[in-house]
């Protein structure tokens, strides 16, 4: 191959001496991180320890593996969840979760810089969006999840947490503009709504994500939440569809044997997909 | 456990909270730099950098656990950067009709004052000619030539194949050179 002449090459060694950024940059970049991630830590434990959630979703897989590896996705997801809340949600709506209050509000002061990533929802640019949220979030779910109950029973110190938290608040300063805090933010709301076993309800919720960030950074994410939700609900065509779409959209994609595990249990007898969707949970 | 991790040893499962967070602030020094410029060269506005940098670790934390070991972590960490680019792009393009001038950030932290004005000089032009490639080449561009990454590893970061690497490499060596001598070209004319 024709390599670059010796101008080109001498250009670019000179422009890689000087291509860095000022220290400043990184030392301040870096307390904003551990802010943002020290809120993360918190809002996980919040949510409560992964591994009891997961063992009770464990227990339960015997009569739903299809929700078993849901609340397994969970994991991957868990923390997008916490950023969410730590980055924008806070701020959003002050009377936040009843057991963490001190905590998170040091975490919102001490996260100042997370005002520039998130939503900002002035009153009237809200579109109907939030009331909507807040009805959908305090209502009764419109269709339980064959297993949600046995779900929720078992984890019920960490769903506890997430029903009693306020709805969550989605809103984009601009139409067009996403950060990554409205999405996670958006994601929450469909996690819980996963993790509590209202699969109807994580659904309206990715409806919103995707309408809202329709070339969100985290798409990935909610394809796989979607599949699953829909395999939850037994719709197994819908399901298989949107694995196939997500399998041509994000062919290298680490969270493809998920996918496919999930779309195989919802083809064939559910239990007989269990072992499959178990083995991701032991090594938890 | 996860603080005392090598570059590819990073566990596939680790458990949140703070190791993970120790973890990621640790990626975050070996890899600011290397993200703070491979952001800027895939052009985000300079008035941005520090938002998307933080932007790219945020999702570095959320998505470690799935971080595989099939490339490198920086290459891993710059298939992020690319998609935190995109979007910044997106917002920067909208926004620059309102910014008349952005001021540069770049610095240099080698040589003298003299030195340094030409390798700052030298990184505004490269960053003018690489706003030509098309956004495949300008990754594959980025990573071959400035961050002198081989082409298989490219081809594992991009998840394309190595030969696209090659013939994207190609055309965006051609595309750069076309750049760089309409520059010259332009200078012979201003100084005539």
């Amino acid at each position: 191959m024709k390599d670059l002449g010796s101008n080109a090459r001498e250009l670019l060694n000179n422009a890689k001496r000087a291509d860095s950024a000022p220290d400043a940059h990184l030392g301040r970049g870096r307390n904003r991180l551990m802010a943002t991630l020290a809120a993360g830590a918190v809002t996980t434990s919040a949510l409560g320890a992964k591994g009891a959630l997961l063992g009770a979703s464990g227990a339960a897989t015997t009569t739903s593996p299809v929700v078993g590896t849901a609340t397994s996705l969970m994991t991957t997801l868990v923390s997008a969840v916490t950023i969410g809340l730590s980055a924008g949600l806070i701020a959003v709506s002050p009377a936040t979760r009843s057991g963490e209050p001190s905590r998170l509000e040091g975490v919102t002061s001490a996260d100042d810089t997370s005002a520039n990533v998130a939503p900002r929802s002035p009153a009237g640019t809200n579109q109907g969006r939030a009331p909507t949220a807040a009805t959908q979030a305090t209502s009764p779910p419109p269709v339980a999840a064959p297993t949600g109950t046995t779900l929720t029973t078992a984890a019920s110190p960490v769903v506890m947490t997430s029903t009693t938290a306020p709805p969550v608040v989605s809103a984009t300063d601009t139409p067009t503009r996403t950060s990554i805090a409205v999405e996670t933010a958006l994601l929450a709301d469909v996690q819980r709504a996963l993790k509590s076993g209202r699969v109807a309800m994580a659904l309206d919720a990715l409806d919103r994500y995707t309408e809202q960030c329709p070339r969100g950074m985290l798409l990935e994410e909610a394809t796989v939440s979607r599949v699953l939700a829909l395999c939850a609900l037994e719709r197994a065509q819908d399901a298989r569809r949107w694995a196939d779409e997500f399998l041509r959209r994000y062919p290298t994609s680490p969270l493809l044997p998920r996918v496919q595990a999930a779309c195989s249990g919802a083809n064939q007898q559910p239990a007989e997909a269990a072992p499959a969707n178990n083995r991701g949970r032991d090594d938890l | 456990m996860a603080a005392h991790v090598g570059l590819m040893q990073l566990p596939r499962e680790p458990v949140l909270g703070e190791s993970v967070t120790e973890s990621v602030v640790e990626l975050y020094e070996r890899h600011f730099h290397f993200v703070w410029r491979s952001l800027r060269r895939l052009g985000v506005a300079p008035t941005d950098l520090d938002d998307a940098v933080q932007d790219v670790f945020v999702v570095v934390h959320r998505r470690l656990e799935t971080f595989e070991g099939r490339s490198t972590i920086k290459g891993w960490i710059f298939g992020i950067a690319i998609r935190i680019a995109k979007t910044y792009r997106r917002r920067g393009a909208r926004r620059r009709l309102n910014i008349a001038q952005e001021d540069s950030v770049l610095v240099c932290t080698h040589g003298t004052p003299e030195e340094a004005r030409a390798y700052a000089q030298a990184a505004e032009q490269v960053q003018e000619l690489l706003e030509e490639l098309d956004d495949g080449q300008r990754a594959v561009f980025v990573l071959a030539e400035l961050e002198d990454m081989q082409a298989p590893e490219i081809a594992v970061v991009l998840g394309i194949p190595t030969n696209t690497v090659y013939s994207r490499l190609r055309l965006g060596r051609a595309a750069f050179e076309r750049g760089l001598r309409r520059l010259h070209a332009k200078d012979d004319w201003r100084y005539r």
